[in-house]
């Protein structure tokens, strides 16, 4: 128990029973520091931690009855936040934390707001979902419930990894054949230097031996050579195809990715993981089997035969071996800095370029020519200096790096030759000159190592960044007593229903209705309020917090998934059309779709004719790199894909929002011939796009305000009521401005 | 033009009274017109211009501006204490007045900071994608739970602090 448990439990009456004792990270001068809550059976109290308010002797500050608090809520403002307790119908502010607090309070302010409206006492459950810090260090994690890379378990990684390789174990031996190979070929090399010297030049193995050992090295070159191709080779395709597999896990993942996971998570950090990410990696294993197990073995077999030539001279040898590692790290550490700085600056100087150059209309047009010239110039300075040091830092470092490994070439030189002159039996002129060839290949792998330690690092961090995926939370498909769903009738009820994206802000606070076959409903309210969420919640893209949604008496959530989905249809306010012909994208639900039935839906949804006037007609390519089809078009193909799809649901999201009033017209005529017999969910912003709704649900502050008929809303003059008559204003407005 | 006349989206200070029972709730009284009973105060330029041009919304209008104050100079003694209580208590961007420490590792950065509001100790994802630059060299550097950090100057910070940022300015 705590100091501070401890002293507020001294503060307790006889049966008052400690609920909630936890902290924030602003004290009440609005300073970093501690502030903490406690909520008894009787009382809701503040303290602060400091000088002055000490563990055992701090009265609380804020000291209110809990039959007093009749709800509670959290104020958001900026940077911080505050938990207000609302008494005698004021708003009390009970402590302020900062963004780090966010969901805490928020849990909090909904119990107690809970706990007074059922007039019980408060339960708290403050269980991070997903914690900030590692559970094991206790650092802070770079994001809420991912790994913590100071305890990333490299050997479980590693054995990750493994996993994927083990399809290619077969082509991994045989890479390590060709790798050992190699080496013992590379470490021939000085050795018949050694004998060429000692043997031919200086000795008397004639013409003859000095032609069988030219013969030899080329054979020892050439056969290096061969086996390095093959190596590489092997490698190339044990790589693709590794990559491949991780690739497919992870896009398949992606695809299952619950929806929540990709609110946190922007699309572009997916992307970067799916590209950026499976490249480090492919990267990894490109310089583990090319470079550095080569390297080791290489390292190894040099420290063999150095030793067992002459062990003095591989002591001598390896002494600057420390000193290289050592100043490799630091250099490069510090050049990294500068050239970091290089990349920042760089990337600055290209925005702004790119912003100056894309919107060069608007500078010509407000005559900015100079300024953004003045601007440019000075980007170009900053980067001009950074790059000149970066470039010095660069000049300077490396050369020393080499000093000191040409250090080592010297004392073996120096003692080496001494040994040479003194003792020539024991050492030859040869053993001399095949030294300082294995040195000259000793410190090329262990600087490698150096500088690729930190890549290494990344790359399994970057490898870890894609495990998290494939591991993260997948959509449930199938609850296990989920049921399937062949034919629907289309009655849907939402049943108190509540949820909130993030959970320190509900959005729908108990909505209640029952919506019968084949009706449209109209879904109206400020921008905000929770529409497009209600639709979200019958596709199931999220779950609602607590309530029900219920499509033919059955939970959504004891549906199966894919037969759910594949009885809703949904035209979005953003048609997005894939990057495929016209007829692809209408038939994108349904892929056996004959080409009679795609013109059929783009008859039916205005779309027909428009696109028999494109010179490919339905062969048009859309998307991104295809036609340029104006909103409108866009918009009908989307209607014609959920036509095609035969939905008995469907959702039309701001369907007409963004065009004029002509496209609107047909767009509204596409859309009467799609509502017939499927219980529809319009969302509009013009109310008067929703005379056709069969009943308007008009949601205010989370709940239903009003439900009904066009005509029972307007006699009843409320919300509906206000809102159409402020548009209509607006609408009297724009026509007299023209 | 009258930057004050009654259209305007500026306030003539003689007409503006401030009072407030919490900081967090002004109540305004603009002479010879009305009275708002709740009153939020925010920054038009929070990060350039935190002292001048703040404005007050009507918290029971749905945050509907109602004008804005070029100067709180100009007010009276008693409104100018309210609203800059008021101000100041909505706004948190603490400023790292020195770096003790900061670490990178696998994209993330750890700092150690002090700021103007104590000692901290908090990460940033991304410190090269995150880290904005104002200009002059005026940084905002946010952390993982979106509460952000400002630098007014790092050339004028100590040269332990400035080597931390070098990568990044």
């Amino acid at each position: 128990m705590s100091d501070k448990e401890t002293y507020i439990r001294s503060l307790l009456k006889d049966g008052e029973e400690l609920l909630l004792l936890t902290d924030t990270d602003l004290d009440r001068a609005g300073m970093f520091g501690l502030r903490w809550l406690a909520v008894t059976s009787e009382r809701v109290m503040t303290f602060s931690d400091g000088p002055g308010t000490s563990t055992t002797d701090g009265e609380p500050e804020v000291e209110v009855a809990l039959a007093d608090v009749k709800g509670a809520s959290v104020a958001h403002m900026v940077g911080h936040l505050a938990l207000e307790a609302e008494i005698a119908g004021r708003r009390i502010e009970l402590l302020r934390g900062s963004n780090s607090h966010a969901e805490k309070l928020a849990r909090i302010a909904s119990s107690l707001t809970v706990a007074c409206k059922d007039s019980k006492q408060p339960e708290f459950d403050l269980t991070e979902e997903e914690s900030l810090h590692c559970s094991e260090c206790g650092r802070l994690l770079p994001e809420r419930g991912s790994f913590c890379p100071a305890c990333l378990k490299k050997r479980r990684l590693l054995a990750r990894i493994w996993h994927y390789m083990k399809p290619y174990w077969g082509r991994a031996a045989l890479m390590s054949l060709c790798a050992i190979t190699t080496t013992v070929l590379a470490l021939t090399s000085p050795y018949l230097l050694k004998i060429l010297i000692d043997d031919v030049l200086l000795g008397d193995g004639g013409e003859r031996l000095l032609l069988i050992l030219v013969m030899v090295l080329v054979g020892t070159r050439f056969a290096g050579l061969m086996i390095r191709i093959l190596g590489g080779r092997l490698l190339a395709w044990f790589n693709a195809g590794i990559i491949h597999d991780v690739r497919f896990d992870f896009y398949q993942a992606v695809q299952g990715l619950n929806l929540r996971r990709y609110d946190k998570t922007q699309t572009g950090a997916l992307l970067s993981r799916l590209t950026h990410d499976t490249s480090m990696l492919s990267f990894l294993f490109r310089i583990v089997g090319n470079g550095v197990i080569p390297s080791l073995l290489q390292l190894a077999g040099i420290c063999v035969v150095l030793f067992v030539i002459n062990w003095q001279l591989a002591l001598i040898v390896l002494i600057p071996a420390p000193a290289v590692v050592v100043l490799t790290r630091k250099f490069y550490r510090i050049v990294r800095r500068y050239y970091s700085r290089v990349g920042q600056r760089q990337a600055r100087m290209t925005a702004r370029a790119n912003d100056s150059i894309s919107g060069i209309r608007v500078v010509k047009a407000f005559t900015q020519e100079p300024s953004e010239i003045l601007q440019f110039e000075s980007q170009s300075e900053e980067l001009r200096q950074a790059s000149g040091l970066a470039g010095s830092m660069d000049a300077t470092y490396f050369p020393i790096i080499e000093f000191v490994i040409a250090l080592g070439s010297f004392l073996v030189w120096y003692f080496g030759g001494l040994r040479v002159i003194r003792d020539p039996d024991k050492m030859s002129y040869g053993d001399l000159m095949a030294y300082l060839s294995y040195l000259a290949m000793f410190f090329g792998p262990l600087r490698m190592f150096t500088r690729f330690g930190g890549f290494i690092n990344r790359a399994l961090a970057a490898a870890q960044r894609l495990f998290e995926i494939t591991d993260a939370d997948q959509e449930v498909y199938d609850a296990p007593d989920a049921k399937a769903l062949k034919s629907v009738e289309g009655a849907i009820l939402l049943d108190d229903v509540h949820f909130g994206y993030v959970k320190d802000k509900p959005v729908l606070k108990g909505v209640n209705a029952d919506i019968r076959p084949g009706e449209m409903i109209g879904l109206v309210g400020k921008s905000g309020v929770g529409k497009t969420t209600i639709t979200n919640l019958i596709c199931r893209f999220y779950d609602v917090d607590e309530g029900k949604i219920a499509l033919d008496g059955v939970d959504v959530r004891k549906i199966k998934l894919r037969d759910l989905r594949r009885h809703v249809g949904i035209v979005p306010q953003e048609s997005f059309l894939f990057n495929a012909t016209i007829a692809d994208n209408i038939a994108y639900g349904k892929a056996r779709a004959t080409r009679e039935e795609v013109i059929s839906a783009a008859a039916a949804a205005n779309a027909h004719e428009f696109i028999m006037r494109l010179p490919d007609g339905y062969d048009t390519r859309a998307g991104e790199r295809g036609a340029r089809l104006s909103g409108g078009e866009r918009q009908r193909i989307s209607i014609a894909r959920a036509i095609l799809r035969d939905p008995k649901i469907l959702i039309l999201d701001e369907a007409t929002s963004s065009v004029d009033t002509e496209t609107e017209e047909m767009i509204q005529c596409a859309l009467a011939n799609l509502v017939k017999n499927r219980t529809t969910f319009a969302i509009a912003h013009r109310l008067s796009t929703l005379k056709r709704a069969d009943r308007l649900l008009v949601l205010e502050d989370g709940q239903v305000a009003e439900f009904g008929t066009h005509e029972e809303l307007m006699k009843k003059k409320g919300t509906f009521y206000t809102l159409v008559q402020l548009q209509s204003r607006l609408s009297a407005i724009k026509v007299v401005d023209g | 033009m009258d930057a004050t006349g009654p259209d305007s989206e500026f306030l003539a200070p003689a007409r503006v009274s401030l009072s407030a029972r919490e900081p967090a709730r002004l109540r305004l009284t603009l002479q010879q017109d009305r009275s708002y009973l709740e009153v939020k105060a925010v920054r038009a330029f929070p990060l350039s211009k935190p002292d001048r041009l703040i404005g007050l919304l009507d918290v029971r209008n749905g945050d509907r501006i109602i004008g804005i104050i070029a100067d709180p100079r100009e007010l009276d003694a008693s409104s100018r204490k309210c609203l800059m209580k008021s101000v100041d208590g909505h706004y948190f961007l603490p400023t790292i007045t020195r770096i003790c420490s900061l670490r990178e590792e696998f994209g993330a950065a750890y700092f150690d900071v002090e700021t103007d509001c104590g000692k901290r100790h908090f990460v940033a994802k991304g410190l090269r994608d995150g880290t904005q630059h104002l200009g002059d060299g005026e940084l905002l550097i946010p952390d993982v739970d979106g509460n952000r950090y400002r630098i007014p100057d790092w050339r004028r910070l100590d040269a332990l602090s400035r080597k931390f940022l070098m990568p990044v300015v």
